[in-house]
């Protein structure tokens, strides 16, 4: 009955606390798949550089 | 004449790039390429695409519509 | 703590050293733009930060991965930039090296490449170099790691500002000290160097001065300056002139420290453009090319591994799990979520894992070889008919892996109007995580030709994306003005084992990581969902909560021809993640493995109906992750909804045209 209950917590535990980081990393445009920004947080994008100006 | 009618494996110099527009004007500039450079057609792509060429041992690819506005003589 | 950038052309080697330097692993690739953000990892000394920077060609961006770059050099102010020069093609990156040297921090220069330049006859004096520049030089191969502990060594000693400067003539010099003048003595950059990005049409420098000098006098003072120089003849622009004093003085460096020996070394690079470029033989090379890939990840080496982990998850594993269960006397319900619920749902995504990292393998080898680059200019003719750019082809190959990457890769498009195009087209590259579908279906319905139906669906991607390219070009993202397509083709190398397996791995390893985490939370909702329904818990699946949800959408994919509840469930879940449709299948169907869920869908799909399935889920929607992307990339909440929304109807239109054509034409 412990064993039952501990099993149970467990795999419910984990899997509530997997979706909901998934969910907030993906939010923030983190790749899950690739892993491609696990090492950086704010400072991997900024927002302050627009996109192109042609050069004239 | 201009760079599209160059023949391919020759080389000419570059004498006026005036008429293509200033983003590619400026990264040609980027890889060094300006007027008097030597260039040389290495290839080129049917129904007028792309050109590759090259400048001091640095190949690099143009589109037909910017090498047709590219002055040239031959060397 | 300190930071040290790395700065300098792009692909010279910046991340290549990156790697070295420090205990992360980054991205490396034989094309320009590998890098287009900033990355931050610690020196294996442990004393600093090392920042690798996208590659630029000079201090004035173009393109947002060069801004990015140029950003960070003047705000940040790292203490130290160390700027990795291509000794193959030095006259090119000393420009690069001058502003940076007129910029006035601290430089270390890490002379790479040393290799081939060698090979072909050029031999580089550093200590002569050095003294030139006022700088320290320190010779690298990046790609091997020798030279490295040098640059540890220097830049543990105090660094210091060159004195390097060069005399542009009376008119510049004089507009300089008309600038200088006007600026506060306490600013945070060399006035000079201020002054002279100014006067080569720098906008960020621009943007950065009108603080201080209003825009108007700025204008003037810029026209006046440029009219000067018109009259004398020298060249038609100021930005031309001062890149030609500059080039002067690059040569006349270059002739007192650069040795060129006549070597005629087989330019191997030209022999094999030859062919791989060849006017007739170009594409349908580059077609083979793909094709052998797939026949690698599909029948040949793939689905042989895949069947052999499915066994043996299906067999021995879960045999195991079940004893392991009954043992510690787990009730029905535990038992239940385990294996029909975890094992079902985690296993059935693993078993591609061999699939995946084969796919990867080969991806990571294109990229490394510098074929990348020629794809790009082959492609580039099709690309412009239809509103794109040839270099938006490198964004969708690298998408065939991750959709997050590709699109961040499209950073590297000058046009703003092309480059968004690319970020909405990118989703619909078919991912490695759609890959899952694909396996699973094709290996059910199309046994003997599996790798020729999974071409045929990337196929259908591309040519779905060019489309809609041409559609969305020409009416709401139309531009006039010229785009610009000048494109390196760097030699070809032959990529080292090193690199490979690591990409390899650093690539597919997330796939892992995900099934492990997500796809566990997943499954196990999924399977709760099946489990418990209105009236309790252990229901008929088909009065459960999933079979609820699914029917509410159901009837709206009948048309299509998949208009049972359980397509419906695994479409609607798919939307976190592409892999999660085989996982939820996986539960709904109740089978232990792929092999028996392959033998049970044959009796809910047809051919045509599974086929149908296959393109739907291939464009429907963007997964959560790549809508993220888009959003952040775009800055727009009204391009992110467009993305999705457009998805969803071009996934349904052609998923009808599959189905009521199909039949029409006889098929089943
Ligand atoms: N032969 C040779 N190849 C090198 C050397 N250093 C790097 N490479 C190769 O050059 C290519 C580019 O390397 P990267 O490290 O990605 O270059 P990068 O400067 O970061 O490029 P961007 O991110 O595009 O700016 C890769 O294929 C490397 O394997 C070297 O010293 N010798
Ligand atoms: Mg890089």
């Amino acid at each position: 009955m412990i064993a039952n209950l501990l099993i149970g917590i467990l795999i419910f535990g984990y899997a509530g606390w997997t979706i909901m980081r998934f969910v907030r990393k993906s939010k923030q445009g983190k790749c899950a798949v690739c892993s491609l920004n696990k090492r950086c947080n704010s400072v991997c994008n900024d927002p302050q550089s627009q996109g192109p100006k042609t050069f004239a | 004449m201009t760079l599209s009618e160059l023949e391919k494996g020759l080389q000419a110099r570059i004498i006026d790039l005036s008429n293509i527009s200033p983003l590619v004007r400026r990264r040609l500039l980027d890889l060094g390429i300006l007027e008097g450079s030597i260039i040389r057609l290495i290839h080129r792509l049917p129904l007028r695409g792309a050109f590759a060429l090259e400048v001091n041992h640095q190949e690099f690819g143009l589109r037909y519509a910017e090498a047709k506005r590219i002055e040239v003589e031959v060397v | 703590m300190k930071s040290i950038a790395l700065a300098g052309n792009p692909n010279t080697g910046k991340t290549s050293l990156f790697n070295m330097l420090t205990k992360s692993y980054e991205y490396v690739g034989n094309w320009t733009g590998v890098t287009v953000e900033k990355k931050i990892g610690k020196l294996k000394s442990g004393d600093a930060e090392l920042i690798d920077l996208p590659g630029i060609y000079s201090l004035n961006p173009l393109s947002k991965d060069e801004g990015i770059s140029i950003n960070y050099l003047m705000n940040e102010s790292p203490s130290t930039i160390i700027n990795i020069v291509d000794g193959s093609l030095l006259e090119r990156n000393l420009n690069l090296t001058i502003q940076l040297l007129e910029y006035g921090k601290p430089l270390l220069i890490g002379l790479n490449m040393v290799d081939i330049a060698k090979s072909r006859g050029i031999r580089i004096d550093q200590k002569k170099l050095a003294r030139l520049l006022g700088v320290p030089v320190v010779p690298i191969i990046a790609r091997t790691g020798s030279g490295c502990d040098e640059i540890l060594e220097q830049l543990g000693q105090s660094a210091s500002s060159s004195t390097f400067q060069i005399d542009y003539g009376e008119i510049i010099e004089e507009a300089i000290s008309e600038i200088d003048d006007r600026l506060d003595a306490d600013l945070p950059y060399h006035h000079r160097w201020l002054a002279i990005q100014f006067l080569e049409g720098n906008h960020v420098v621009k943007d950065k001065l009108s603080a201080w000098i209003p825009e108007k006098d700025l204008n003037e003072m810029y026209n006046r300056t440029e009219k000067k120089i018109k009259d004398t003849g020298e060249s038609h622009t100021l930005p031309s002139y001062i890149y030609k004093v500059r080039n002067e003085r690059i040569k006349s460096i270059i002739g007192e420290a650069v040795y060129v020996e006549s070597k005629s070394a087989t330019n191997w690079t030209e022999k094999i453009d030859r062919v791989l470029l060849n006017r007739f033989l170009g594409i349908p090379l580059f077609l083979a090319v793909m094709y052998l890939v797939f026949q690698f990840t599909f029948d040949w080496l793939g689905s042989p591994i895949s069947d052999q982990l499915d066994g043996f998850l299906s067999g021995p594993a879960s045999d195991g799990l079940t004893w392991l269960l009954t043992f510690c006397g787990a009730s029905s319900f535990i038992k239940s979520v385990v294996l029909e619920g975890i094992i079902s749902g985690v296993g059935g995504v693993l078993v591609f894992v061999p699939q995946i990292f084969i796919l990867f393998f080969f991806i990571s080898w294109l990229e490394d070889s510098g074929y990348m680059a020629r794809i790009a200019l082959l492609m580039d003719r099709l690309m412009s008919s239809v509103g794109l750019n040839g270099k938006a082809f490198i964004p969708m190959i690298i998408g065939f892996g991750c959709n997050v990457p590709g699109i961040m890769a499209a950073r590297t498009i000058e046009h703003p109007k092309e480059r968004l195009l690319t970020i909405l087209l990118s989703p619909l590259m078919s991912c490695s995580a759609r890959l899952t579908v694909y396996a699973l279906f094709a290996a059910a319905f199309f046994n003997s030709h599996q790798s020729l139906i999974v071409l045929s669906l990337y196929v259908l991607s591309i040519v779905t994306a060019l489309l809609l390219a041409k559609l969305f070009s020409s009416t709401f993202l139309k531009h006039e003005d010229q785009s610009a397509f000048v494109i390196e083709l760097p030699p070809y190398r032959v990529p080292q084992w090193r690199i490979l397996l690591r990409s390899t791995w650093e690539k597919g390893k997330g796939f892992v990581r995900k099934a492990g985490t997500f796809i566990f939370g997943g499954s196990v909702v999924i399977w709760l969902l099946s489990y418990a329904g209105p009236s309790g818990f252990d229901v008929e699946m088909n009065q459960s909560f999933l079979a609820i949800i699914g029917n509410a959408i159901a009837l709206l994919f009948d048309p299509i021809g998949f208009g049972n509840w359980q397509a419906g469930a695994s479409l609607l879940t798919g939307f976190l993640a592409k892999e999660v449709v085989v996982s939820t299948m996986n539960i709904i169907y109740m089978t232990p493995d792929d092999t028996a869920l392959q033998g049970v869908l044959g009796q809910y799909f047809t051919s045509l109906q599974a086929y149908s399935f296959m393109a739907f889920t291939l464009l429907y929607v963007p997964c959560l992750a790549t809508v993220a992307v888009i959003k952040k990339e775009t800055m727009s909440k009204k391009w992110t909804w467009f993305s999705i929304v457009y998805a969803l109807v071009i996934a349904y239109v052609i998923s009808l045209v599959i189905y009521q054509g199909g039949r029409l034409l006889g098929f089943h």
